[in-house]
């Protein structure tokens, strides 16, 4: 990851933190959408079937209004008709005819029936007999033929006749009705009376459907007959115009929208006929009134969905901070863990996948501090170690170096000589340069032979095999690998005496038990192989000539027949009181630097 | 917050401020307040330099307060909410604000409340017809929105008075040969109300008198000339000649002419007497209850109260009743109609009243057919 990388990050975390960001917003605009589209079906579909409910809830109760409006009416002149056909039944009718005693019945008819204004009795000839009214005086005279009279000619066996409608003064309307006055199977006469209609006003205004409802009746030709306001009745209003007259008058169903009345307004329009009358009851409804329950749902179900919107928005504000909360520690966390505090542990319990997240991460987080911490144990391990070496020990646990044991090592001393001289005359650099090209060729070799480095000093080196990792042939490698220092430090060596440096290299090489064991502290350590076979490859290196290669016999006994041998002597050596046996490695024997190759 | 100025307004009548100080001074108050309320609001942002919505908000809201309310308050206490109803009595007013019982009945029916949401301003005639002419001038210099009349003489001073303010009354019969509407269904001009049917019913009457008084050759009728532009005469006369009855007409313009008529019927022998349709005469219904029955006379007037007084009969519309009606007219008009779209309404409830008592004291045994017809018997 790089620096710029790692800045935009810290800046997006700050963003994070301040703004509620990209997350927060798509978040609430989800959960938003949602719920409000699910109000908002929801809403629609309810106002739908309200509005449908409403408008046919409108139709019956409209429809029902007009039919018992209609059926009012035709009882109220069926009333009347029934009154008059009553009075027909008399005893003097019965026994005399049409006599004076008659009389009687028609004033009281006008008693019981306050509508009709005047009565008279037509014999079968339809000569008036007898008449009787509540404005005029009647004198004999008075008495008319009516024979060509409709009321006198549709009166026939059962039927009543009831007249067309009729304005007298030019504005009260009026209608006539006649019924058979009957004696035994004949008819002997008939009884007109005119009704004065201004009193169906009565039932109508007692019509009341809802606030504003109110019923009228027209005539088969559009003529108001009876409406609340009087006053139009009066003024001999037709209402023919109207489209829902006309529609009801031509017998046709009016269309469930709101329809126009006469003074302008939309009102719900339901009518019924009166067969025998041929009158029409209409019965309309402010459309305003009507639609109020529908308008009242309307507003309800926007509140809620106001409400709930209200609601929608704040439930997915609060979903949007639940969810981008921990995720912003989270990042936080993830950043900084980045940004290499690997101690930092991301705490969110929120009981979900996040807290699992944050748990892998806290996780993850420990193993990369593990592991970097291993990391930096292998690279102070390469110190003394090959990096197989080293890795293997710090794999297999690191008990080989912290606890001291004795194992039978092989240890390999090597230096440089004259370097003491050489280094004391020589500029600084150019010893450096020396020791680097020396250290050079020797780290490669005691890196594929897989030696353990104890210690570098100036120009000498110890090293030794079969510990901490225990090999099979540690004899055979140190020589091998000594053989090969040989050759290729003899090509510096020549290199340098091109470049006027007299410098010369010998190794020793001895094997025994030692004692291994970590000198130092926890940071700063190191593996030290403490024993006499240490000291006897030094003292066999300090006797080792340029180019020579000194062995104990231990040692030659192991690799006999891996390499020839030179020269055979028995040596004093400080620190040892005996004489020691050294051999001189002359060369590795044929095929032996493919075996060497090949223990690699 | 208005409920709250009516009382501030009780308080400040107290401390001797006119209404418009008062309205003025209350404007102010409210302008002050919501001004300082922006103020108070800019001020806890001090650090704020462009002034926020509603800091401009408050200001502006003041200044439309301060134009508004003083109009708004005076719209809202000017005297034209409440209409004014002339009322124009032929007897006297009881009350400066008095109205015949029946017509409040049928104001208070529709919802008004007469003395509340109406005021009525009575004016009456104190029995004479200039009076009436007075009354109804009176009416008219007074600005009121409707004058209301129970009887056609007062219909016409106030239709003499005014062709603008709306009359409502009863009329006698004929309100088009009196030049007061075009016709019935629409009568076009600023006279509406119902008809008596006064003149209608004079056949009607002398037939029933007949039926009680079945010898009947002559009546002697008591008419007031005053009124002679009515054709109750003629009827009369036309609808005795029909009935085969001679017809002897007495003027009589005061309760002592009535005493003389009476005197003249004694020595003319007279069988009956037919009272006319007049509002003197509608005043000495018991004087001449009392004279018929001094001299014997059956009597036919046209009223129920005549009956209830001591005459024999009575024969006409439901008074009441069309006074009732007119309750309807007042409100239609109140509520925009104009009275020449109101269409005259005609009388469909007639009462036959018989006083059995003078029957009996009259000697007179009425038949079973006029009995039949009677709506009130007085016993």
């Amino acid at each position: 990851m790089s620096e710029s990388d790692n800045k935009d990050i810290v800046h997006q975390g700050a963003a994070v933190k301040v703004g509620g960001g990209r997350l927060v917003r798509r978040t609430f605009i989800i959960a938003l959408a949602l719920v409000s589209s699910g109000l908002l079906v929801g809403g629609g579909v309810e106002l739908y079937l309200r509005y449908n409910e409403s408008v046919e809830s409108i139709r019956v109760l409209q429809q029902e209004m007009g039919r018992g409006a209609a059926f009012r009416i035709h009882q109220y002149v069926e009333e009347i008709e029934k009154t008059m056909r009553a009075s027909t039944l008399t005893p003097e009718i019965i026994s005399t005819g049409l006599s004076e005693a008659y009389e009687f019945e028609l004033i009281k008819l006008l008693k019981v029936a306050p509508a009709v204004t005047t009565i008279a009795v037509l014999d079968a000839d339809g000569q008036e007999r007898f008449k009787l009214s509540r404005l005029k005086m009647v004198r004999p005279e008075d008495l008319e033929d009516r024979a060509t009279d409709q009321a006198f000619l549709q009166v026939r066996g059962d039927r009543s006749f009831f007249g067309p409608v009729y304005l007298v003064q030019g504005s009260e309307p009026y209608m006539r009705i006649a019924v058979p006055i009957k004696r035994f199977n004949g008819v002997i006469g008939v009884l007109i009376a005119e009704v004065n209609l201004k009193h169906i006003w009565g039932v109508v205004s007692d019509i009341h459907v809802g606030e504003t409802g109110y019923a009228y009746v027209t005539s088969g030709n559009g003529d108001l007959i009876a409406h609340p306001d009087i006053h139009l009745v009066l003024e001999g209003r037709n209402l023919k115009n109207l489209a829902q007259v006309q529609l009801a008058l031509e017998g046709a169903p009016i269309p469930l929208a709101p329809q126009v009345n006469f003074a302008g307004q939309k009102v719900f329009v339901a009518y019924a006929p009166i067969p025998d009358l041929k009158w029409v009851v209409f019965v309309e409804r402010l459309a305003v009134e009507a639609y109020a329950p529908l308008y009242a749902s309307l507003f309800r179900t926007a509140g809620l969905l106001f409400a709930g919107l209200g609601m929608a928005v704040l439930a997915s504000l609060l979903i949007g901070i639940r969810v981008v909360r921990p995720l912003q520690e989270l990042r936080q966390g993830v950043t900084r863990i980045g940004a290499g505090e690997l101690d930092h542990r991301i705490d969110i319990r929120t009981g979900d996948e996040l807290e699992a997240l944050a748990d892998e991460f806290n996780q993850m987080t420990t193993k990369l501090r593990e592991s970097y911490a291993s990391n930096e144990r292998i690279s102070q391990l390469k110190r003394f170690f090959s990096p197989q070496v080293a890795e293997l020990i710090v794999s297999s646990g690191e008990d080989a170096l912290t606890e001291s044991h004795r194992q039978e090592i092989t240890v390999v001393f090597c230096d440089l000589r004259n370097f003491t001289e050489f280094s004391s005359t020589a500029e600084p650099e150019e010893a450096m340069r020396v020791l680097q090209e020396y250290y050079k060729v020797l780290g490669a070799l005691l890196y594929r032979f897989e030696a353990t480095i104890e210690h570098f000093a100036g120009d000498g080196l110890m090293a030794f095999f079969n510990d901490p990792i225990p090999c099979p042939d540690p004899e055979a490698r140190a020589v091998r690998m000594a053989v090969m220092m040989q050759q290729d430090v003899s090509k510096l060596i020549e290199q340098w005496s091109k470049r006027g440096l007299n410098l010369g290299f010998g190794i020793g090489i001895s094997s025994g038990y030692a004692t291994l064991g970590h000198i130092g502290s926890e940071e700063q350590f190191h593996y030290a192989a403490i024993g006499s076979v240490a000291n006897l490859a030094s003292r066999l290196c300090d006797k080792a000539l340029s180019g020579q290669t000194l062995i104990t016999e231990a040692v030659f006994a192991k690799v006999e027949g891996l390499v020839e041998v030179v020269q055979t002597e028995e040596l004093s050596l400080k620190g040892f009181p005996k004489p020691v046996t050294v051999l001189q490695v002359a060369g590795a024997k044929e095929g032996t630097s493919h075996l060497a190759e090949g223990s690699r | 917050m208005f409920r709250y100025r009516n009382a501030l307004r009780q308080l400040a009548g107290k401390l001797f401020l006119n209404k418009s100080e008062l309205d003025t001074a209350l404007t102010y108050t409210i302008a002050t307040i919501t001004s300082g309320i922006g103020a108070i609001a800019r001020w806890q942002k001090p650090k704020q330099r462009k002034p926020t919505k509603f800091q401009l908000i408050y200001p502006g809201l003041a200044c439309a307060l301060v134009t508004v309310i003083p109009n708004f308050a005076v719209a809202q206490s000017s005297p034209t909410d409440v209409p004014v109803i002339g009322y124009l009595a032929w007897w006297p007013c009881k009350t400066p604000s008095s109205m015949s019982s029946d017509i409040s009945r049928g104001l208070t029916d529709l919802g008004h409340k007469p003395g509340e949401t109406i005021m009525i301003e009575c004016r009456s005639a104190n029995q004479s017809p200039e009076g009436l002419t007075t009354a109804a001038a009176e009416l008219v210099e007074l600005r009121v929105d409707m004058i209301v009349s129970t009887s056609e003489p007062a219909a016409r001073a106030a239709y003499g008075a005014t062709k603008t303010i709306p009359i409502v009354s009863i009329f006698s019969g004929d309100p088009i040969s009196a030049g007061m509407a075009r016709s019935l269904a629409q009568p076009g001009g600023n006279a509406t109300g119902v008809s008596y049917y006064a003149t209608e019913l004079t056949g009607k009457r002398l037939d029933l008198l007949r039926k009680a008084v079945p010898k009947l050759s002559a009546v002697d009728v008591l008419s007031n000339p005053d009124v002679s532009y009515f054709p109750f005469e003629e009827d009369t006369k036309r609808a005795a000649g029909l009935l085969g009855i001679a017809v002897r007409v007495h003027h009589v313009r005061t309760p002592t002419d009535i005493d003389n008529a009476f005197a003249t019927m004694k020595a003319e022998n007279a069988q009956a007497v037919f009272v006319l349709p007049d509002l003197m005469l509608a005043g000495e219904g018991s004087r001449i209850a009392a004279l018929a029955i001094e001299q014997q006379l059956p009597s036919m007037t046209w009223g129920s109260w005549y009956a209830n007084q001591g005459c024999l009969l009575a024969y006409s519309t439901r008074y009441d009743e069309l006074q009732y009606r007119l309750g309807y007219y007042i409100d239609r008009i109140l509520k925009g109609a104009k009275p020449g779209d109101l269409p005259i309404e005609q009388p469909t409830q007639y009462s036959l009243s018989i006083n059995l008592k003078t029957a009996k004291i009259l000697g007179l045994k009425l038949p079973q057919t006029l009995l039949l017809q009677a709506d009130n018997f007085i016993e």
